[in-house]
């Protein structure tokens, strides 16, 4: 399960992320993340309740990235430790901003 | 817009399917979390495919492979609507079971996808994920869609190379590495900045796709450390991650190797398809033999498995099945994981028939140099296998081997066999004798590897001491080591013992880095590691294997030496040319000449203990900053000689560079006229410039 909230402000986004980032649930990111980008310029994504990513999570991370490379700017924030240590380990923090 | 061939049309136990793709192999993820499943089985009579939760004992379900959904030997089905990620597959075949006619189907097995692109069952070090006797290595599904950033294969000249071989769990396990992951990818990327200073550019990687750590005939506590017990070759291995079991080996392999290329460094893996862990006879039903043991296996008339790798079974692999399973599956490497190159274990292999007999142009052999994905891919052969015959500088032009007279007889010279001297000239030469058509960078020189003694054993040591070991092998009491433990067996207080094995340590790695061919050695032999005497560590995961970075400090001058001496190569293309040429240069002096003590005299064809060559290196043909010689002599006997110094151009003066017998390198840079003296086995290295 993945719990999605938002918070804007202007063209400021925040998006929390609770529970699990996986093949189930990435799609549900991918939609919320798809309709909503076009208005923003600054997004976060705050990660303190975020549980398990998998390989398709950290995918939706990337392409997130990537989109917003284009336009404005994009914070992973508040990893918890393991989190980092994946970030690290599978190269993704080079690409990611983390914080 | 939807295609119109992604519609279901059967459904069981309300998974829907539909007939799949018949290319490509494997398990590919499409739209939707359709995934499409094909695999070949030429003698089966019936194929189903088996779902699995992740982690659950229990198929989801098996859906039996309707015969409309067969074209030729290969069975297709698409699945509708699967959490790929979380899901493991394999495949149950029904067929005739013969084994004279090479048959053994058995429906009551569920087998491994050969083309399965990650594998579950052993996600940490040695430990079943799932009962032993069950369907222990499954298949996982996954995207290749890792961002490269604009990484592809290096494509570093092969002569350029400097080879640093290691085992991905033992070069970091220890806790001396101190580094956060130990034993993993993640591990070789911390240890990065220490290659760097080291100033290899390439490493040789032992076996890292999906291996079997237990030995089927042994109990659970031996441990196959070394990894040359291959279950599928197209996955990393799982445990060899930090987070494999979350699915990430993947993702971490190709970071690691992402970030070796950002730092100049090539990767080769050593590749295992002489045999499978599946072994001979009543060996396991893991893949290849349940999915078509025939095309797979070389089998003998009396229903016996072939053994040519002395390890049970032997892979068919010029049938042309496995030919193109094989070319995939390199394919799949360098394309999906930007490999730079292969080391093919018992490589003989590839050059025996269908009949195992050795064929005299084996299509497998041509095709790889020639395929146009792997036509830049550095190819080392291991040129013999278990069964004697030997492959050694026979392959086509563009294959290297492992060079073993060099490494045999390179130890045997520097423990003072004064016999060996002849052949040494000749394989510091880069061997033209045996890659007289393709060249130097045919033979990759090597002294040490994971086969035997580390260099540091190899001056410790003169017998095996493989007490430890799961089973004995000839390795423990026939295999020459070619070995001399400077006077004392092992370990010693004795100052003077332990002062010549540091330089006889130098003096070896001064020859292997001023030969000319490709230069290799064992991950630690930089810094004295140790394996306590034991030749044949394939079952040591313990400090035996470990490196043990606390030698590192101990060792600090044999490091700063290698490190030197691996500079020094780098920065003398002379001693890297690609070719056998050895007429006088633009500098009117040969390219190489050979020396005795008295300068150009020197009988190369007798036995000697005392030996000087010297390389000219004009900037003309080089590209360097100004002409050059370097002149290295060589001591290998128990009692000091004076070398006299070739006559170089006026205006030019010899200055010591090295000299193995210098621990303080203090007499670095110093000028010398006329004559060296050398210390009893000790070499050094000058440099003539103006």
């Amino acid at each position: 399960m993945l719990n999605i909230t938002k918070n804007a402000n202007g063209s400021n986004l925040t998006i929390g992320l609770e529970g699990r980032l996986d093949t189930t649930t990435a799609p549900e990111l991918e939609g919320e993340v798809k309709e909503l980008l076009p208005e923003v310029t600054d997004l976060v994504l705050d990660l303190e309740k975020l549980e398990y990513i998998s390989s398709a999570g950290l995918r939706v991370l990337l392409s997130t990235q990537k989109v917003m490379n284009t336009k404005g700017t994009m914070l992973v924030k508040n990893s918890r430790e393991e989190l980092k240590e994946i970030f690290k380990v599978t190269g993704f923090a080079d690409i990611l901003t983390i914080e | 817009m939807k295609r119109v061939d992604q519609f279901p049309s059967h459904e069981l136990n309300g998974i829907k399917y539909r007939a799949g793709k018949t290319m490509p192999f494997g398990a590919t993820v499409l739209d939707d979390n359709t995934v499409n499943f094909s695999i070949y089985s030429k003698h089966s009579t019936r194929c189903n495919l088996v779902l699995y939760h992740l982690g659950e004992a229990k198929p989801f379900v098996e859906i039996s492979i309707p015969d409309e959904f067969r074209i030729g030997s290969v069975y297709a089905v698409m699945v509708f609507g699967l959490d790929w990620e979380n899901t493991e597959y394999g495949y149950r075949f029904d067929g005739p079971y013969n084994l004279s006619e090479g048959h053994c189907f058995d429906k009551t097995k569920i087998v491994l996808d050969p083309y399965a692109k990650m594998v579950s069952g052993r996600d940490e070090w040695h430990t079943r994920t799932y009962k032993k006797k069950s369907y222990q290595f499954r298949g996982r599904i996954i995207r290749d869609d890792y961002d490269w950033d604009g990484d592809r294969p290096l494509g570093t000249p092969m002569k350029d190379l400097v080879i640093y071989e290691l085992h991905v769990r033992g070069f970091t396990k220890d806790k001396s590495s101190k580094v956060k992951h130990k034993g993993t990818f993640a591990g070789v990327i911390e240890k990065i900045p220490y290659l760097k200073e080291l100033g290899i550019n390439c490493i040789e990687f032992m076996p890292l796709f999906e291996f079997e750590e237990f030995f089927p005939a042994l109990d659970d506590v031996p441990t196959n450390y070394w990894g040359y017990s291959t279950v599928n070759y197209f996955s990393p291995k799982t445990a060899y991650a930090s987070y494999g079991k979350m699915g990430l080996a993947v993702d971490e392999m190709k970071n690691m190797v992402k970030q070796l290329h950002k730092n100049g460094i090539e990767v080769i893996l050593d590749i295992v398809f002489n045999h499978t862990a599946e072994y001979g006879d009543g060996g396991e039903y893991l893949s290849f033999r349940g999915v078509d043991n025939k095309t797979y296996y070389l089998m003998n008339d009396d229903g016996t498995y072939s053994n040519y790798s002395a390890c049970g079974n032997t892979m068919n692999c010029n049938n042309p099945i496995v030919r193109s399973f094989i070319v995939d599956s390199l394919r799949y490497w360098v394309s999906e994981f930007h490999i730079d190159g292969f080391r093919i274990d018992e490589a003989p292999i590839f050059a025996r028939g269908q009949d195992g007999q050795p064929m005299v142009s084996p299509p497998l052999v041509e095709s790889l140099k020639n395929d146009p994905v792997l036509s830049d891919t550095k190819l080392i052969s291991e040129g013999w296998d278990a069964a004697g015959f030997s492959t050694i500088g026979q392959f086509p032009t563009g294959w290297a081997d492992w060079n073993p007279r060099m490494r045999d007889t390179l130890k045997r010279f520097a423990k003072g066999m004064a016999e060996a001297g002849p052949e040494l000239i000749t394989s510091l030469e880069g061997s033209p004798d045996m890659f007289g058509v393709s060249g130097p960078a045919s033979s990759v020189n090597y002294v040490n590897s994971h086969d035997g003694f580390t260099l540091y054993d190899t001056v410790a040591y003169n017998h095996a001491h493989n007490e430890g070991n799961a089973f004995t092998s000839p390795m423990d009491h026939e295999f020459d080591n070619c070995s001399w433990n400077c006077g004392v067996e092992g370990e010693t207080d004795d100052l003077e013992v332990i002062t010549l094995r540091r330089r006889q340590i130098k003096n070896i790695m001064t020859l292997l880095m001023l030969s000319r061919g490709v230069p290799m050695f064992w991950a630690g032999d930089e810094f004295g590691n140790t394996q306590y005497g034991n030749n044949n560590a394939f079952s040591s995961d313990s400090t035996v294997s470990w490196l043990d970075w606390n030698r590192l400090k101990e060792y600090e001058d044999v490091f700063h030496y290698v490190k030197s001496l691996i500079a020094f190569r780098k920065a003398h293309p002379v001693i890297r040319k690609g070719d056998y040429f050895n007429g006088h240069n633009s500098m009117n002096y040969p390219e190489v000449s050979w020396h005795g003590t008295s300068a150009w005299e020197f009988d190369r064809f007798s036995p000697f203990l005392t030996f000087g060559f010297m390389y000219s290196e004009p900037v003309k043909e080089f590209e360097t900053e100004e002409d050059c010689f370097i002149y290295c002599a060589y001591n290998s006997h128990w009692e000091e000689h004076s070398f006299e110094l070739p006559i170089i151009p006026e205006g030019m003066n010899w200055r010591i560079d090295m000299y193995s017998a210098d621990e303080k390198f203090k007499s670095k840079g110093k000028e010398t006229k006329g004559t060296v003296t050398l210390m009893p086995r000790s070499s050094m290295i000058l440099i003539g410039k103006r």
